[in-house]
């Protein structure tokens, strides 16, 4: 429903002279905390884990340090299995499955996070569950009209799986290069984007499967490689990106009071004032990709 | 309408056999004389017994004296002072007519009450708007408005420009209960907020009451607005108009019956799309754009027989806002309501009412092929008898019940694709609302009044449904895991709260010029609107009590001195304190999902509030300049389990200072000048101190968990207008209305936050957003004929 909201915007400012103005605010000082970053999947590929430190509010993003030194491992609660990543330095921890040994993370299985820096533990917990296939990627072919450029998008053929309450994360890539901006984001609960009855084991709608897989003003060229990429993630994981994606288009007339995301990663001793911020989520992965002609 | 009629009064002599031992009944309305319109709150006064009483919402009065002579006055503002007297034997019914005072004086009054009802009446933390005072008022693009109007009085503030409603007394835009011809208003703005659903031709009388609410009123916490529009004149047909910047405005009054029966309908549009569609015309896309508002009024009114009257009143209003065939935003509200009163004897007066009020909203995006629609409302019956006793000189009871059916629809959508269509429908609600309610009026001596009263309130949250149980969080303040559902049947009680609300108002009366008055009420309110952005918008869902949603509760204490100043004690003056306990206030967690979401009730919270001010007031009702200041120190705060570290923090619309200023100039007989300053401090905001990374997004954090931790820059405002008299015969009578807005083109910052910065994406910026940051000039032209 996000959408919604720049529309009223819109609406209003189309009979009134609205305006933003940039404005210097003077912030309080904060505390830097722990940030972990902990996206991991059962393809064969590479895992990642990045642990950082927070930066003041008004500094550079690329100056994020990374933390290392940490001990970083994940628990397969249903296996008895540990996975240690290693530190890559720079706040990087890396762990590459292994087929062969049967040393991959599975779906239906339960994983625990444990992050040791220094005297503190940081903890998590994720179910990976299962993903929806990607049925076919097809292309459309768009005339100019309103908001839309004429040329070639793409749109994606998948359906939610049967049962309530699965989440996906569906991420597009152009030539390598994953769409990443906050307003690319593109969630689904169910078939749709909020629990509700009606969407289970539905197509995705439209805002899911075609609209937030496109950039209206920029049609794919010919040549251009486009993966998509359907991840499993869980409830949580969806309500904090949720929850991102609110604190940064935060804005205009029906903006929502500003708050902290909230982390589902804690300190095993909760009267630590060390805290870390960031997520844990296991996915599984379906992907399909096309060549636009 | 007319101003020679000479005729002061009519008295309707009726007999009546039962005679009291000593004391005598006099009942009877007051009227106008050109338009037969029945004044509300008039004051009557008997000379010898120092008694006065006031006329009520539908002009009836009631006063007993004993008998023999009586020297009776009859007054209100705007009007000429009737005198009467003659010998009374027993029981007696009138009809006062007042005449409007000579036109220059028509200028002068701004209030609609007599000069000493500030002082002498036990109604304290209320405050009354004519029609015509409202149009004293500079007013946005020029449309005089109620809602506005409101918002200048002490103890009532706004978020900002474009946030439909308003807070009386730290209390939430929910807990004003707005009532149009007794039956309620879910949303009053147009235009998210910048207009009222109130056409000002209508409007005859607006009473806002903040504290000290009697009994008769209920199920909001904070206050009440009683508006009532006119009932049409009963003697000849009249009309009136407008012609502004951004409505027109026409409607048209007069007999059915003459003296016997009257109608009055009215319009309002606005047509900026109309203005626009040659520039639209050329964008294709553009052609079927939509951006309206509009509202209709009608009402009848039968006086049937001596006894009896009957008023049938409807509305229906619109905002409709469509970007081409691929957006539609809808919204609107419709009452209906038939008022039926029947006078037993001269001491018992009833009005039976029966409404029906729905506000519904429907948002609609996509073509026909791909669509997504969205519709929801609310919408409720309702039937409210009351009676009002005048039983004695001394005491006047009132008492009476309501029973409302409600229906809520929290959303109906619909998702249409090639594959089929999708339903993501909510199941409806429904809620049984009951209350009785009894009051007394009683003067002591002659320096003490009461009022004191006992309203019981039920509410039952009925099937056909489902109810919901959630099981706790880990970490207060996080989202409630959904447990199980248990289905109940058709009417089957799913949650059932009751609550006893006294209500108490004391008066001493220090002087003939200045008073003390004290009140206490409890409020109880069963319905909640959620809204977790900062301006409550027209998409926000009215829901009911249930099983998980406590009502809310509120205790105000209200301590105040009234007094009059000057000749013929022309100034007012109030100075009053309060205290409010919030109880079950609903509060969200972070990134709730308050749209569509079925398990809506494991997003909210709950917590307690307080609020607490005082308010001054100095108001000048006659002479050329004439006006008010009002100032409020005030603040309202929250506390809720899992915000704030759980600690009290300021609410979205607490501002600590509001300083109104409102003048009206009657410079000569062409010319009258307005003018209105407005300063509030900033309302509260909440900024991060730190920033970190996940998945490559930048997301901003406060290492402190504070909410509202900083404050937005104050707000101030000065607004113009001048009034040119235009044609003034007596078939027809102009004026045009100048008037300037934000005068010194102030840059009021609606809401403070951080965007991506465009030049660099990667990086925030601090922006304001400013909703009107010009002046913003407009003109129109009103008539009356």
């Amino acid at each position: 429903m996000m959408r919604t909201i720049p529309f009223l915007t819109v609406c209003a400012s189309l009979f009134l002279v609205a305006c933003e103005r940039p404005y210097d605010i003077n912030l309080a000082d904060g505390m830097p905390q722990y940030t972990i970053d902990a996206f991991v999947n059962n393809s064969d590929s590479e895992q990642t884990i990045r642990i950082t430190r927070s930066i003041p509010f008004n500094n550079d993003p690329s100056t994020i340090p990374g933390v290392e030194g940490a001990q970083v491992a994940i628990f397969d609660s249903t296996d008895f299995k540990v996975y240690f990543f290693s530190d890559r330095g720079k706040g990087t921890y890396t762990f590459t499955p292994n087929r062969s040994t049967g040393d991959t993370f599975r779906v239906g299985h339960d994983y625990i996070l444990a992050v040791i820096i220094g005297a503190d533990t940081f903890i998590s917990g994720s179910t990976m569950h299962p993903t929806a296939p990607v049925d076919s990627l097809s292309l459309v072919k768009e005339k100019e009209r309103l908001g839309v450029k004429a040329g070639q998008y793409v749109e994606l053929g998948a359906k939610d799986l049967p049962g309530k309450g699965d989440c996906y994360w569906i991420k597009t890539f152009i030539n390598g290069a994953m769409r990443n901006k906050v307003t690319e984001l593109n969630l689904a609960y169910d078939g749709a984007f909020s629990p509700n009855a009606g969407s289970d084991g539905i197509p995705f709608i439209v805002p899911i499967r075609y609209l937030a897989l496109n950039d209206f003003q920029k049609p794919y060229k010919s040549g251009d490689r486009i993966r998509v990429e359907i991840h499993s993630i869980t409830p949580e994981t969806l309500y904090f990106f949720t929850e991102v994606r609110q604190q940064l288009q935060n804005a205009g007339l029906f903006a929502t009071i500003p708050a902290n995301v909230k982390s589902n990663v804690f300190n095993l001793n909760p009267k630590s004032t060390v805290k870390a911020n960031g997520f844990f989520c296991m996915s599984a992965v379906s992907s399909g990709s096309i060549v636009i002609p | 309408m007319k101003f020679s009629y000479s005729l002061l009064f009519s008295i309707f002599l009726l007999s009546h056999a039962a005679l009291e031992a000593q004391n005598v009944t006099i009942s009877g309305y007051v009227r106008e004389a050109s338009s037969g319109e029945e004044i509300i709150n008039a004051q009557i006064s008997e000379e010898s017994t120092r008694k006065s009483v006031s006329t009520n919402a539908y002009g009836f009065f009631s006063l007993t004296v004993p008998t023999g002579k009586v020297n009776l006055t009859v007054s209100f503002g705007g009007f000429d002072t009737r005198e009467i007297s003659f010998n009374i034997l027993k029981d007696t019914s009138l009809v006062v007519e007042l005449v409007k005072s000579s036109l220059q004086l028509e200028t002068v009054t701004i209030k609609s009450r007599s000069k000493q009802d500030n002082v002498r009446k036990i109604d304290m933390s209320t405050n009354r708007l004519s029609g015509q005072a409202i149009k004293k008022i500079p007013a946005f693009l020029g449309e005089v408005d109620v809602v506005r109007s409101i918002q200048l009085l002490p103890g009532v503030s706004t978020v900002g420009e474009g946030s439909s409603g308003f807070n009386v007394r730290g209390g939430s835009t929910d807990q004003n209960l707005i009532l149009l011809d007794e039956a309620p208003v879910f949303n009053s703005s147009h235009l998210f907020g910048f207009f009222s659903i109130f056409n000002p031709d209508v409007v005859k009388d607006v009473q806002l009451v903040k504290g000290g609410i009697s009994a008769n009123y209920g199920g909001r916490l904070s206050s009440v607005v009683d508006v009532r529009s006119k009932d049409g004149n009963k003697k000849e047909i009249q009309g009136s108009g407008g012609i502004g910047t951004i409505f027109s405005r026409l409607n048209v009054e007069g007999p059915l019956i003459k003296n016997k029966a009257s109608f009055i309908v009215a319009a309002r549009r606005s047509y900026i799309d109309v203005l626009a569609k040659p520039l639209l015309l050329k964008n294709k896309d553009l052609k079927d754009s939509r951006f309206n508002f509009y509202d209709l009024s009608g009402k009848m009114n039968f006086i049937l027989g001596k006894k009896d009257r009957l008023y049938i009143a409807g509305y229906k209003g619109n905002d409709v806002f469509g970007a081409g065939t691929q957006v539609k935003f809808i919204w609107g509200n419709t009452t209906l309501s038939t008022r039926w009163n029947h006078v037993y004897s001269d001491k018992l007066f009833m009005n039976m009412t029966y409404y029906y009020s729905k506000y519904d909203y429907n948002l609609g995006f996509g073509d026909r092929t791909n669509s997504f629609d969205w519709y929801s409302n609310i919408f409720n019956y309702s039937f409210k008898p009351e009676f009002t006793w005048y039983a004695n000189a001394k005491n006047t009871v009132t008492f009476g019940g309501q029973s409302t059916y409600y229906v809520f629809r929290p959303g109906r959508a619909t998702s249409k694709q090639a594959q089929g269509t999708f339903n993501f429908s909510l199941p409806d609600r429904y809620a049984w609302e009951n209350a009785l309610y009894v009051s007394n009026d009683q003067t002591l001596g002659k320096r003490w009044m009461l009022r004191y009263g006992m309203r019981w309130s039920s509410f039952d949250y009925l099937g056909k449904g489902k109810a919901y149980y959630y099981s706790a969080p880990l970490f207060t303040g996080y989202r409630k895991t959904f447990d199980s559902a248990v289905n109940f049947g058709r009417n089957k009680s799913m949650a059932f709260y009751q609550n006893w609300e006294p209500r108490l108002a004391v008066k001493y009366q220090i002087n003939s010029q200045s008073s003390l008055k004290l009140s206490y009420n409890r409020m109880a309110q069963y319905l909640h609107l959620l809204s977790n952005t900062a301006a409550s918008s027209p998409l926000d869902v009215w829901t009911p009590s249930t099983n998980n949603i406590k009502p809310q509760i509120a205790d105000q204490f209200a301590l105040g001195y009234f007094r009059n100043f000057g000749k013929n004690d022309d100034i007012e003056a109030s100075a009053e304190v309060y205290y409010k306990d919030l109880y079950n206030q609903v509060d969200y967690i972070d990134g709730a999902d308050l749209l569509l979401n079925e398990y809506l009730e494991g997003d909210l919270l709950y917590g307690t509030g307080r609020a607490y001010g005082a308010e001054f007031y100095v108001k000048k009702n006659s002479g050329k300049l004439n006006g008010w200041i009002s100032y409020t120190l005030s603040r309202s705060e929250r506390r809720v389990r899992g915000i704030n570290n759980n600690d009290w923090f300021p609410t979205r619309f607490d501002r600590l200072h509001n300083l109104y200023i409102v003048a009206s100039y009657a410079l000569n007989k062409k010319w009258d000048l307005g003018a209105s300053f407005v300063f509030s401090s900033g309302t509260p905001a909440t900024f991060p101190t730190n920033l970190y990374q996940v998945q490559g997004l930048n997301i901003p954090h406060n290492t402190f968990g504070a909410r509202n931790n900083a404050r937005n820059p104050a707000y101030n405002r000065l607004d113009f207008s001048a009034t040119m008299k235009g044609k003034q015969t007596e078939k027809w009578r102009s004026e045009w209305v100048f008037g300037v807005y934000n005068a010194y083109s102030r840059k009021n910052p609606y809401s403070v936050y951080f965007r991506t910065n465009p030049n660099d994406p990667n990086r925030f910026q601090g922006v304001k957003f400013i909703v009107v940051g010009s002046v913003i000039p407009a003109v129109s032209y009103n008539f009356n004929f």
